[in-house]
């Protein structure tokens, strides 16, 4: 055996074996390609958190504002926390008029959106024959016309119905405006139930109407949660049929109002901020409140037991 | 308790297809009656016809004295069990059993003797404050039950009740519901496509196919005089072989096979031969007239108590398997556990004279005249 031989089994017989030494590189070379995958999704998470919440915050920052300090500074935060723009707002008698009317409109069309979707839901899940596919398809037909198209021929059958009242007008429309979206969601629900409970119920004495109490409405929690969520939202924001419908200040709703409010305070764009946050607050608190019922929803349209 | 009738009652669905032909069947008062047949044989559509949950085309439904094809589920007094349960996720055990009696108006008091004592019944005590989300199938299954027997019914409907339980599960639920009936004597319908629980469970079975009733009888009856070539073959694990035969001049000849029976009528027609696993034997035959044939061995299944083998043999063999006669290769012996069989070899199998079913080939119909044996 030469010197180098020698050498080289006496390397051999001390060092780790071949396959323990790569095992340990592998498992480091994983190790970082985890850390370097996990960094890369909270990153991703963190830019998407930030580009939604961005402007929110921003215009927090401009509505704590005074008006000098927005036209000197607009992107910046504010020098102190300062409410007084929203006191000016809340003490403004036209905005509670607003927000009373937009209580009114939106406090009544969502119960009747709600209660007669999922009535109809139901009959066209379990009841209709083919009778109902017509139906069906007439609902979701009106998802598909974009409401522009429709807004002055509804006008006008509204006047030609001897509707003044801007309030009435509004909840009216209003409550046929979702209708669509609400029935077509009622019904997806319904079909996933097993008929054999409507069965089993049926044959233990309950009648058609008591099936739909006592058994499917308990089980549609979460969908009309959903429905009057979603609903109250849209609404709640619908600007575009406030303006065609309404012909007077009195009816006014919030983000009809909030518009002439902009325009009374041309350039006081902190008072508009706070202004537009106040009026999100109600949506923001509604949606914080159901949104665990809303994601069970979400969830469960997606998973089948 | 009542009694259930069927008078001619046919079902013709919207689309033509006829799911129940002129079903004739007689349910006395306290049987426990079983519908079995192959998937789509028109059993459940039966099932449903006497819940009132489908319309009858033609005929009638009798239960007790009372014809009830135009009465209400609800007024029918009778009880379903679904093969889902069919349990109310949003309610507890206790409300689920509670449910019928509230239906009906009872008494609060009443309602919760009524469920104590069907909960006892079903050793459910102990369950009734949980939701059907929180119980296993076979608790689940037995909450379905009780939900059907706290109403006393005048009969109990049953689709299939056992499928969606595990074998060792079905097996213990079965004995539940034989000493269920034996205590309570309540008139049951029970549909069920597993021949064994038609076999162990039911004072009778009714065999169904492509919605005509085939053979009613006891098990017993069923298994050892089937009418036709496909009860014969339904009922029995493993089913019953079948052989192309002929009778030539009164002897009854299997094609391929050694040895011929006599005593049959001085006829010549193709027939089907059947021959219960059992009924083989090892070796040449034995007194008697008997038929025999060389096999080899392809498949052996030691189940422990008894010994499975396929066999494979030049005879053809027959499936009656909707409606087609197909040519299969294998037959099927049941031997003792102690048996030693091995892939492969090679033995002589026969059967006696007796233990012979004769089919007309044509209709399936068994041949009325048995032979005389020796």
């Amino acid at each position: 055996m030469t010197t180098a031989q020698r050498e080289t089994a006496a390397a051999s017989a001390t060092a780790p074996m071949w396959d323990e030494r790569t095992e340990a590189a592998s498992h480091r070379r994983r190790r970082a390609i985890k850390l370097l995958r996990e960094t890369a999704r909270y990153l991703i998470l963190a830019i998407a958190t930030i580009a939604a919440l961005y402007p929110v915050l921003w215009m927090l920052a401009v509505a704590m504002k005074t008006q000098p300090e927005y036209a000197q500074d607009p992107m910046g935060l504010p020098s102190h926390i300062n409410f007084d723009n929203f006191s000016a707002v809340l003490s403004n008698p036209d905005v509670l008029q607003y927000f009373r009317n937009s209580v009114i409109v939106v406090g009544a069309a969502v119960p009747i959106v709600t209660f007669t979707a999922v009535l109809a839901g139901y009959a066209l899940a379990r009841l209709w024959g083919r009778g109902g596919m017509v139906i069906l398809f007439i609902f979701l037909f009106s998802e598909l016309v974009p409401i522009s198209i429709v807004a002055i021929p509804l006008l006008l059958t509204i006047k030609q119905l001897g509707i003044n009242s801007g309030i009435l007008r509004l909840i009216c429309v209003y409550s046929v405006l979702m209708m669509g979206f609400a029935v077509l969601l009622s019904r997806a629900f319904f079909r996933s139930i097993p008929e054999e409970l409507r069965e089993a119920a049926r044959l233990d004495g309950c009648s058609e109407f008591g099936v739909f109490r006592r058994i499917m409405v308990p089980l549609a929690r979460s969908p009309i949660t959903l429905i009057a969520v979603i609903s109250f939202i849209v609404l709640w924001n619908e600007l575009f049929l406030a303006v065609v419908l309404l012909d007077s200040a009195a009816g006014r709703t919030l983000p009809l109002g909030l518009t002439e409010f902009k325009g009374r305070y041309a350039t006081n764009w902190p008072t508009v901020s706070a202004a537009l946050l106040l009026s999100a607050l109600p949506t923001l608190i509604l949606y914080g409140a159901f949104q665990g019922r809303i994601a069970n929803q979400f969830s469960r349209s997606t998973t089948r037991e | 308790m009542a009694s259930i009738r069927f008078d001619g009652v046919t079902k013709r669905f919207k689309d033509g297809t006829v799911a129940v032909d002129d079903l004739h069947l007689d349910v006395p008062d306290g049987e426990f009656i079983i519908l079995v047949g192959p998937s789509g044989c028109g059993k459940t559509t039966a099932l449903r016809m006497v819940a009132g949950l489908e319309d009858v085309s033609e005929g009638s439904i009798v239960l007790g004295n009372r014809v009830v094809n135009e009465v209400e589920p609800g007024h029918r007094d009778v009880a379903m069990v679904f093969q889902n349960y069919a349990l109310f996720p949003h309610m507890t055990v206790y409300d689920n059993m509670a449910f019928p009696l509230r239906m009906r108006g009872v008494s609060k008091p009443d309602v919760a003797s009524g469920v104590g004592e069907a909960a006892k019944l079903l050793g459910l005590e102990e369950l009734l404050r949980r939701r059907p989300n929180q119980l296993s199938g076979g608790q689940r299954q037995r909450v379905a039950m009780g939900r059907a027997i706290v109403r006393h019914p005048a009969a109990f409907l049953m689709d299939e009740p056992l499928s969606n339980l595990d074998a060792k599960l079905r097996t213990e639920m079965r004995a539940e519901l034989a000493r269920l009936h034996r205590r309570l004597g309540v008139t049951t319908l029970y549909v069920t496509h597993d021949q064994t629980e038609a076999m162990t469970l039911g004072t009778r079975v009714a065999v169904m196919r492509d919605g005509v009733m085939q053979q009613v009888g006891t098990p017993q009856e069923l298994y050892r005089h089937p009418r036709n070539s496909f009860v014969a073959r339904f009922i029995g694990s493993p089913p019953m072989n079948l052989m192309r035969g002929e009778l030539v001049d009164g002897a009854l000849e299997i094609v391929g096979a050694a040895g011929a029976v006599s005593g049959w009528p001085a006829e010549n027609r193709s027939v089907l031969v059947g021959i219960r696993p059992e009924a083989w034997h090892a070796g040449g035959d034995g007194a008697g007239e008997s038929v025999s044939l060389p096999a080899v061995v392809e498949v052996v299944e030691e189940l422990g108590a008894e010994t499975i083998v396929h066999f494979r043999h030049q005879a053809s063999a027959v499936d009656v398997a909707d409606a087609n006669v197909v040519d299969a290769e294998t037959f099927v012996a049941r031997f003792d556990g102690n048996a030693t069989v091995t892939v492969g070899e090679r033995m002589e199998l026969s059967a006696s004279a007796s233990a012979l079913h004769v089919f007309d080939a044509e209709t399936g119909e068994a041949l009325e005249t048995t032979p005389v044996t020796a």
